[in-house]
């Protein structure tokens, strides 16, 4: 056992950080830092300093294109990402579409796809979820139906994560009704432009658009759209989960946010109290996200397990933002820009109470999405309790 | 020892929550705060007309001699109809300061308890959280008359309202309360829109003229209304989590995963079972700080902490799992969930967080 990274890893955790604090533009780190909403311009701008080092797929391996880091060096530049006030970035194209990609695609698709994922030239949004199909999301409805070339969708998405902003949307169908469900799920890509799309955006509580409903009507996708076999798509989104999973604990971005909260307080302040609560909690947590990327170096899996750092992460995140509209008091209580008020104007007070509010509630999602917490514990209590 | 309403109290109950069933929820909320007072003149009518405003006020002032029984009563109606209307500042919070005072302010008690009069309660100070003892406003005499100077925040209905009741640092003489025509600061106030469908404004006194409510016992004063104003705002947060526990029941009983109701699920089954626990320690708590304080108990004052307090656990709890249980659609704009949620939020950190009050409960207890 060894608690401390080589030298090499620490510079290399070094050179990710003072790499990314260079190249980030002050507009959008204030914006970050202040909890405010980006644009999707703010966005791309920003990946796009991230695609020029080939940090955009930062989890590819080098085959694919991606820079091929280890488990250990795809830890650190998370947390060295994590330390600044930089926009995640957008998950979908590089966490989730891109892997299933290189995994189970053909060559053309993967000629086709990847690299405009890795360059920051597309936008995908995921069409899982349905209004019938959640955490079951295997009792999913929308449907594919072969004609000649084409597949012809119909359906309904729900909760799709900018697709008002997207290019293409990868999308679990069903393309046969007879057998089992899971059996019958197919993945397809599609082009957000087809004819037969209209998306309806949906207001969050926070006052976001953020998510969208989306119908599909007659929808015509060209069959060699279809990522792998027709039928097995199901298999191909489950693993896309796992391979979610591990870096959705948010630990740093954690920390990054408590180093902050604890700046604001004496040392003796009942907030620092809290602040130590939460911080010891979130130490446990980062050191079992450490184990479990020990395990991965021995070669092992940690598999199922990770589910818990989704749950720990994700509770740690929401405490965190709890605990900072409870140290602003009642300078968090007006809302302001984009939030209600018209004028886009921020209400006098600390700038950072503005969106502590907002804040707060968009992050009550993390334990909703991405499998939710109650169906992460199922996994844990199936999988690795064997109950 | 009894915790049932009697028949006064029973029909005020009746009566406050067939109006909210009838003319509030979350639509109704929404446009009445995009009205020109941010709540609904109508209602507000309504609400003297039936007695309501005279609910919590001794009969010897006009009032029905409810006491905190009647303050609490309404709040929980309002809350669960996510009401913006300013009973919690006018009434209560004013209304308790001012009953307090005796024959000088008689007219203005007068005028809140008719309706006629609202007023607010210019308190927060930016950036000072619920340091409300040392305010950084100052009253000075000028020839013979008190003037204000400051800037206070987040006064709620600061809009609306036809004069507010103000803390201040006087010269020499620590915490005042003074009251403030509205007149005097109307080109000074910036509206703003609170995260729950209330609005409120910022407002800067500028030498504005007042007129002294204390005689140095100001803190007391204030204190003493409190009491009152906490245990009405923990019923205001009891309406809204009872409300978005019912709410989620009611789903859980309807949505279907797995092929099944999500209701059927034994996680679950505990889950809502722990919220339903935690509504009604809130409410116990709730009553029986509104009955001692009424009654005069001398534990009243903790005990309207802890009821404030409980309220702010419970509320949060409920509210939190509210949305959890709900999955997607518990986060949508579209659900009143997220309105109830914003509204014990608001509360919170309006009339001050669990860390604040527990301070003060450890005064009391000791
Ligand atoms: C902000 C946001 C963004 C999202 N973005 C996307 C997106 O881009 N693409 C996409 O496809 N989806 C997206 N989702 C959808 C998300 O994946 C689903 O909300 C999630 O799968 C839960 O499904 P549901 O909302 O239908 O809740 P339900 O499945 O109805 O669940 C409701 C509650 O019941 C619990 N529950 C369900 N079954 C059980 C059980 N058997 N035992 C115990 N508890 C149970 C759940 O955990 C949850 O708490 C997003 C959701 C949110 C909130």
């Amino acid at each position: 056992m060894d608690l401390a990274f080589s030298p090499e890893d620490l510079q290399f955790y070094e050179h990710v950080r003072d790499t990314l604090a260079a190249n980030l533009p002050a507009d959008i780190e204030e914006k970050e830092r202040l909890g405010q909403r980006l644009s999707k311009e703010d966005m791309l701008r920003w990946q796009d300093v991230l695609a020029a080092n080939n940090w955009l797929a930062a989890g590819w391996p080098a085959e694919y294109g991606g820079p091929g880091f280890n488990a250990t060096r795809r830890y650190l530049f998370e947390q060295a990402y994590g330390s600044l006030y930089a926009p995640p970035p957008v998950q979908f194209g590089i966490t989730m579409v891109g892997p299933v990609i290189y995994n189970y695609a053909n060559q053309e698709q993967k000629d086709r796809f990847l690299p405009a994922i890795r360059e920051n030239k597309v936008w995908w949004c995921q069409g899982y979820s349905e209004p019938g199909a959640g955490s079951d999301l295997a009792s999913l409805k929308t449907k594919a139906v072969r004609d000649g070339d084409h597949y012809v969708v119909n359906g309904q998405k729900t909760w799709t994560t900018w697709a008002h902003w997207a290019d293409w949307m990868f999308c679990l169908v069903k393309t046969d009704t007879t057998c089992k469900p899971q059996a019958g799920i197919s993945f397809l890509l599609i082009d957000m432009k087809t004819p037969g799309i209209t998306i309806r955006p949906i207001k969050t509580i926070d006052g976001d658009h953020e998510v969208n409903e989306v119908f599909l009507e007659n929808v015509r996708v060209p069959v060699e759209n279809l990522i792998g076999e027709e039928g097995a798509g199901w298999g191909y989104g489950k693993a896309l989960l796992e391979h979610e999973r591990f870096i959705m604990s948010g630990s740093a971005r954690s920390r990054r946010n408590l180093k902050e909260l604890r700046k604001q307080v004496a040392a003796n302040s009942p907030f620092a109290q809290e602040i130590s609560r939460l911080e010891i909690q979130l130490r446990a947590l980062e050191f079992l996200e450490l184990r479990l990327l020990s395990t991965m170096n021995a070669g092992g899996n940690p598999g199922p397990r990770a589910s818990a750092l989704k749950i720990r992460g994700t509770e740690i995140a929401q405490a965190i933002s709890r605990l900072r509209l409870e140290m602003l008091g009642p300078d968090a209580v007006g809302v302001s820009q984009g939030f209600m008020e018209a004028d886009g104007s921020l209400p006098a007070g600390p700038a950072e109470a503005a969106m502590a509010m907002p804040t707060y509630l968009n992050l009550r999602k993390l334990t909703i999405w991405g499998g939710s917490n109650e169906i992460q514990r199922m996994v844990m209590a199936k999988a690795t309790l064997g109950l | 020892m009894n915790f049932e309403y009697d028949e006064t109290e029973q029909m005020l109950a009746d009566s406050v929550h067939r109006f909210m069933d009838d003319t509030a929820g979350m639509e109704k909320a929404r446009a009445d705060a995009a009205l020109d007072k941010g709540y609904s003149a109508d209602s507000w009518n309504t609400c003297a007309e039936m007695g309501w405003l005279a609910a919590p006020f001794a009969e010897e002032n006009g009032g029905f001699g409810l006491g905190a029984v009647g303050s609490m009563i309404v709040e929980e109606a309002l809350g669960k109809g996510l009401s913006p209307l300013p009973y919690l500042t006018s009434v209560v919070f004013s209304g308790k300061i001012l009953e307090q005072l005796g024959e000088a302010v008689e007219d203005l008690l007068e005028g809140v308890i008719s309706g006629e009069k609202v007023l607010s309660i210019a308190l927060h100070e930016t950036g000072k959280g619920y340091g409300y003892e040392t305010p950084s406003t100052t009253a000075t005499l000028q020839n013979g008359e008190w003037v204000v100077n400051g800037a206070k925040s987040n006064v709620v209905s600061a809009g609306a309202a036809d004069g507010f009741i103000v803390s201040a640092t006087v010269d020499g003489d620590g915490f005042g309360l003074f009251y403030v025509e509205a007149g005097e600061v109307a080109a000074n106030i910036r509206e703003i829109n609170l995260v729950d469908n209330r609005r409120a404004g910022h407002i800067s006194f500028v030498a504005a003229k007042a007129a002294r409510l204390d005689e140095g016992n100001g803190l007391e004063i204030f204190d003493n209304a409190l009491d009152e104003v906490l245990i009405a705002a923990a019923s205001e947060n009891l309406g809204a989590m009872q409300a978005a526990f019912d709410q989620t029941l009611e789903y859980a009983k309807i949505r279907k995963q797995f092929g099944k109701e999500l209701g059927k699920f034994q996680v679950l089954q505990h889950r809502l079972v722990d919220m339903s626990i935690k509504v009604e320690e809130a409410r116990s708590i709730i009553m029986a700080a509104a009955m001692a304080l009424k009654e005069g108990h001398e534990d009243a004052k903790s005990l309207s902490r802890a009821a404030w307090v409980q309220s702010l656990w419970s509320g949060r709890h409920v509210g939190e799992e509210a949305i959890q249980i709900h999955g997607g659609i518990g986060m949508t704009d579209e659900l009143e969930i997220g309105d109830f949620v914003k509204r014990i939020n608001a509360n919170e950190l309006l009339f001050g967080i669990p860390m604040h009050h527990i301070e003060r409960y450890n005064t009391l207890m000791a």
